[in-house]
Order: structure tokens, then C-alpha cells, then sequence
């Protein structure tokens, strides 16, 4: 690509500055608000999508969905709360940081991770979107099976300190993530009679129950969300924790640098995900760190690994729509459908065609990141500040408007009750000693093992060695090994020293 | 093994660790609930019923070696049977579960209110319950939501919420 024409790009993209300004805002917000995502809400403004010019409801979505990435993180830190799968794995150690008086810290390094993750893996697309579509030529059912099988491993990472409840929480998630339809003969299973859970167990209602409901039944003991001492420290707080934020994350930029690629990896394989990649970016950021045992006390990299990985997948689930007219989530799903509506040739003719409307994509996602640093990140103070409000205020609020959030995909009464169900359930775990995350991450990854395992073994008559066949699959299982083993062998040097 | 102090993300405090009953709420619901997929499966292809048959055997190893391991804290008498990490006072009972029971009501009665004449009715009456104090806060929390989940779900993102008496008032308005 010429200089001339990248030039070219990002000053069309620029003439947008204020439909950008407009959606960045609105994904925001919307992000921050579980069940709201952005594919609902492009969903929801689809009259307006459809009505405008194409590089216009492009330039719109684009922006809406990078900011809803980044939207989601901040109830994840401040109350414990994803406002999406992809903002889970924040919550370990983003919540701990809000209650130790840290909210505006954590906030700012969850949007630092984002602007800085999201911008380069941008960049990184704009360059290498050839090679990256590939990816998905190369990634069948059996690498699939490897890659999930490493979002399982994060189970026992995450419940490092009680590895056998984890596991038990892990598998019955993956159990619940089972109900539903079968893959092959469409049987349903488990599904209690319900016709509602015919298609699996619906998602944002386990995860607003499993997070929200819970997360505000167990606020009610205390007064405030906070200890004394995080009181205290929120209390006097100004802008130099925001400075201070800026300052722990730009220290860490090379690891927001390289678990953001992570992020971009999986985002560009179709199907997989911000959930997987987020975790999986946690999960290989505690294998490499020099400080494992601090994860999930409230650790800085703990919400910068996930959060710039959340944002990499934004940048790589757009590829596989771009290059192949394959959707790499729901919400490029969406955006499919608005482009075939305007005629727009997806796959290799749209970079013949149409390599500025192909390329301004990205070029929109790096002016949406740089708009969101300079309106977000003042932001941080004043947001922080919720953690400061009682639990009997906080608590009634956080049910009433996530038990909407969890009616609004599907606009079933139905869905309420399964959160209300999670809910208690949650509260359960919680009160026992069970993770909800490793609960949750089984509930995400069992439909898509359950069906890329099954694939598989049909593909091969029955042959369970096929799992073993591919010399990218054994290579996966080599890497699956090692993350398994190297942090038991540096726990067993630990000990010896 | 149990502990009654501890973190929302289950971190541990070793102080506690004596308490066991209570953790095993969770792995018998699991096996309940295990056993009722083996059921829903148990006419199905083998194919079909591999993978729940995999993930139910696995389950059953992990509850017998959480068995076991409670079994010895209890026999070296490291640990005693109780279920009191659920035990709550009556206050935080009744503020918790009313609360709850209030959001069950929110969910039956949104078809019939609406979303905003609900979620106003519900945060009045939670807010009430938990004793949020004086009375002219809880209403003004309680409009002040409300009016902002209309403005923002139906007016702003059109979301396919439920309408009632107030959607329909305020539709007929503007």
C-alpha cells in the first residue's frame, strides 16, 4: 500500500471525527451496561445503518464496537461486573484493585491497555490483514479443540489457590454449557422442558447472574463496597492517582504491547472470540510473570494483559469479515448484514474494488482509540467515584438494570429468571469457595468444544487419533503442555530456593 | 474445605478453614443436575452422548477427591461439619432475600407495567426494604433511574423493552 493512499485513508476516516466522537460515547456506554452490546445496538439502529452512506454506517459501527470493548471493562473494575464475556478475566484483578481504594488506577490501566492495545493491533491489521486472514485456513476443528482446551487450563490458573473447586466449578459450567440441542442430531439435552433453552443456556443471563445478581446480594453484608483503608484512600483521591495509572500502565507498555497481539491472533480466527482471547492473554501473562503469586490480589498486569487483549480481538474479529466474508463474532455478523445491504463486495474483490472503505476500517478503529484516550481517560476520576455510594443504593440499581440487560438480547421474560436462578447459584459459590469465573468460562467454551470436538472425531469416522494428526495441532498441544508444566516446575524451584 | 471470610472471588482466609458442610452444596447440585443430563441423554446415539458422559465422569472424580479430602480434615479433626458460612442474621436475611424476592416480582410484573413503571416500583420498594434514608432520597434514586433507563433504552437505543402505562403516556405526548 502506498503512503499516498494510507494518507488518503485516514483523512477520510478523519472527516468523520464527529460520528466517531458520537459512537465512541454511545459504545461506551453501552458496553459498560451488561446485555447491551454492541451488536444489539447496532441491531437497534439498523434504520439508521441502512439509511446513510456505507463508509458512514461503517465508520459508525467500527467505532461503536471498538468503544463497547472498551466500555465493558469498567463495571468489570468497578463493581465486579463484566459488561461482557470478553471483560470476565478483568474482573480478577480489577475488582480487587477498586476495593482497595484503587478504582481510578485500575480504570485508567484498562483504558490505557485498551487505547494503546487496540491502537496497535489497528496498525498491525492495516499491514499484515493478508497474513492474518489466513490464519483461519490453517485453524480446523482439532487446532480448535487445542485452543479451547487452553481456555479450560485458565480454570486451574484462576483458582490457583483452591484448584479442585475450580475445576468442579469448570466442569459443571461446561456441563450447563451443554444443554441444549445436540451438534449432530439436534436432540435437545437437559433443557428442563423449556423450549427457551433449546438453542444452549444463553450467555449474558448466566453471566449477569453469575456476576451482577450475586455480586449484589453478597454487597448487602457491609455497608460499602470498600475496606477502611480503600475509604480512605478514595476519599482523598485527585488526579495524580490518574497520573499515577498512566504511569503504571506506560511501564508496562511492552506487555500491553504483546498480550494485545494475542487478542488480534484469536480475534482472527472466526468463532473464537474476546472471551477466549482475554483469558488466554491473562493466563499466559501470569505464565510469564515474574510475580504470579500476585495475580488476583488486585496486579496491574492482571487488567492490562486482558483488557489490551479484549481490545487486539476488536481489531482481528473484522479481519475474516473483511477478507473472507466470514464473521469473526456476532457483532461483524451484524455488520455483514449492513454491508450486503449496501452492495459492498466482501472477500479479496472489496481490496480491489474498494481498498479505501477495506483499509478505513482500521483507520477508524486508530482515530477512535486516539479520540476515547483524550475523552475516556479524565473520565477515570469522576467514574471511580460509584465505588464510594452505599450497597443499599448500589445493590437495587446494579439488579434492576442487569436484570434488563439480561430480558434485552433475546426479549424473553425467560431470560430474567435464568439470571435470577445464576444468581443464587452464584451467591452460593461465592459464599463456599467456588470461582464463578472458572464456572463461567465453562459455560463459554462448552458449546464451541462440544461442537469443534465433535467435528472433528465424525471428519475422522470415530478415530480419536486425529486430535494428534496435524503438525500445527501438535505443536498446540506442545504449547498447552508447557503452560501446564512450567508453572509447576517454577513453583517446585521456588520451593527448593 | 470451607472458610466463612473470604474474598467475592473465593480467595481464602486461613484462619477459617475449619468449616466443611456448606462446600458441598455446589458439587451435589452438580451431580444432580449431572444426573439428570445423563437421563435427558440416555436415548440418544453414542456420539451424541459422548461428550456428557465424558464431562459427567470427570465431574465424579472431582467430587470423590473433594470427599476424600474432606473426609481426612474431618478425621484428623482439622476441620468440623457445619454449614455455617451460609449463616447470616435475621436482618441481612430478610434485607437480601427480600430484595431478591422484590426482583422476582420486577421480572413477573414487567410485561404487565412496563420497564419504566417497574424498575421505578422496584428500586422504591428495594431501597425502602434495605432502609435508605429520608424517604425523599429514595424517590428522587428512584425517578431519577428510571428516567434515565427510559431515556436512554427506549428513546435513545429504541430497545425492544416491554411498554406499559408510562411508555404509552409519554409515546402519546412526544
Amino acid at each position: 500500500m502506498s503512503l499516498e493512499l494510507l494518507i488518503d485513508i485516514f483523512l477520510g476516516a478523519a472527516s468523520y471525527w464527529w460520528l466517531i466522537l458520537i459512537a465512541t460515547t454511545l459504545g461506551i456506554i453501552i458496553g459498560a451496561i451488561p446485555g447491551f452490546g454492541a451488536q444489539n445496538t447496532i441491531i437497534m439502529l439498523l434504520p439508521f445503518t441502512l439509511a446513510v452512506q456505507v463508509d458512514m454506517a461503517l465508520t459508525f459501527m467500527v467505532a461503536l464496537y471498538v468503544a463497547s470493548h472498551m466500555g465493558s471493562g469498567i463495571p468489570a473494575i468497578l463493581l465486579n461486573i463484566p459488561g461482557t464475556g470478553g471483560a470476565a478475566a478483568t474482573t480478577i484483578d480489577g475488582y480487587p484493585m477498586a476495593k482497595k481504594g484503587m478504582a481510578q488506577q485500575a480504570l485508567v490501566l484498562t483504558f490505557v491497555a485498551s487505547t494503546l492495545g487496540g491502537f496497535f493491533t489497528a496498525f498491525i491489521a492495516i499491514f499484515a490483514i493478508g497474513y492474518l486472514a489466513r490464519i483461519a485456513f490453517f485453524l480446523h476443528s482439532v487446532e480448535m479443540v487445542v485452543i479451547m482446551l487452553f481456555g479450560i487450563t485458565l480454570i486451574a490458573v484462576i483458582a490457583a489457590k483452591d484448584p479442585l473447586k475450580g475445576l468442579i466449578s469448570g466442569i459443571i459450567g461446561l456441563l450447563i454449557g451443554a444443554i441444549g440441542a445436540d451438534h449432530i442430531y439436534s436432540a435437545p439435552r437437559a433443557t428442563f422442558g423449556f423450549l427457551e433453552l433449546y438453542e444452549g443456556m444463553p450467555i449474558i443471563p448466566a453471566l449477569i447472574g453469575l456476576f451482577a445478581i450475586s455480586e449484589a446480594l453478597v454487597m448487602l453484608e457491609k455497608r460499602s463496597m470498600l475496606t477502611a483503608e480503600g475509604r480512605e484512600r478514595m476519599l482523598r483521591a485527585g488526579w495524580r492517582e490518574t497520573l499515577e495509572g498512566i504511569q503504571m500502565a506506560l511501564k508496562r507498555w511492552t506487555h500491553i504491547l504483546w498480550t494485545s497481539l494475542i487478542g488480534l491472533v484469536v480475534g482472527a480466527v472466526p468463532g473464537a472470540g474476546a472471551s477466549i482471547g482475554s483469558f488466554v492473554a491473562y493466563q499466559q501473562s501470569r505464565l510469564y510473570s515474574k510475580t504470579p503469586e500476585a495475580y488476583g490480589t488486585g496486579h496491574p498486569e492482571g487488567v492490562l494483559a486482558p483488557e489490551a487483549a479484549n481490545n487486539g480481538v476488536a481489531s482481528g474479529s473484522l479481519i475474516p469479515l473483511l477478507v473472507l466474508a466470514v464473521p469473526g463474532g456476532t457483532t461483524a455478523a451484524v455488520m455483514l448484514v449492513v454491508l450486503s445491504y449496501h452492495g459492498v463486495p466482501l472477500g479479496p474483490r472489496l481490496f480491489v474494488e474498494d481498498p479505501g472503505l477495506a483499509y478505513g476500517v482500521f483507520a477508524t478503529m486508530v482515530l477512535s482509540y486516539l479520540i476515547m484516550m483524550v475523552t475516556i481517560l479524565p473520565m477515570s476520576k469522576y467514574l471511580s467515584r460509584v465505588t464510594l455510594v452505599g450497597t443499599t443504593i448500589l445493590a437495587p440499581i446494579i439488579i434492576g438494570f442487569t436484570l434488563v440487560g439480561a430480558f434485552s438480547p433475546r426479549a424473553y421474560i425467560f431470560d430474567m429468571g435464568v439470571a435470577l436462578t445464576f444468581g443464587v447459584l452464584g451467591y452460593l459459590m461465592r459464599k463456599t469457595g467456588y470461582h464463578v469465573v472458572a464456572m463461567l468460562i465453562g459455560i463459554i467454551l462448552g458449546p464451541l468444544l462440544e461442537a469443534n470436538f465433535m467435528r472433528a472425531l465424525r471428519l475422522s469416522g470415530g478415530d480419536s487419533m486425529v486430535f494428534f494428526s496435524s503438525t500445527i495441532g501438535n505443536v498446540l498441544w506442545l504449547m498447552l503442555l508447557a503452560s501446564i508444566l512450567l508453572p509447576l516446575y517454577s513453583s517446585w524451584r521456588r520451593n527448593r530456593a | 474445605m470451607s472458610e466463612h471470610n473470604k474474598d467475592d472471588d473465593g480467595d481464602t482466609d486461613d484462619r477459617a478453614r475449619t468449616r466443611i458442610g456448606a462446600d458441598l452444596i455446589i458439587p451435589v447440585a452438580g451431580l444432580a443436575f449431572a444426573g439428570y443430563y445423563l437421563w435427558s441423554i440416555a436415548g440418544l446415539p453414542g456420539m451424541a452422548q459422548f461428550s456428557g458422559r465424558f464431562l459427567v465422569a470427570v465431574l465424579v472424580v472431582l467430587v470423590v477427591l473433594l470427599a476424600l479430602r474432606m473426609g481426612t480434615a474431618l478425621a484428623r479433626g482439622e476441620a468440623e461439619f457445619s454449614f455455617a458460612d451460609l449463616a447470616e442474621t435475621r436482618k441481612t436475611a430478610l434485607m437480601r432475600w427480600g430484595v431478591f424476592a422484590l426482583a422476582i416480582g420486577f421480572a413477573l410484573g414487567i410485561p404487565y407495567l412496563g420497564f419504566t413503571l417497574s424498575i421505578f416500583v422496584f428500586l422504591l420498594l428495594s431501597m425502602l426494604l434495605l432502609q435508605v434514608r429520608p424517604i425523599s432520597r429514595i424517590f428522587i434514586i428512584a425517578f431519577c433511574a428510571a428516567a434515565v433507563g427510559y431515556l436512554l433504552f427506549i428513546v435513545a437505543l429504541g430497545a425492544r423493552l416491554p411498554r406499559g402505562p408510562v411508555e404509552t403516556f409519554l409515546a402519546g405526548i412526544f
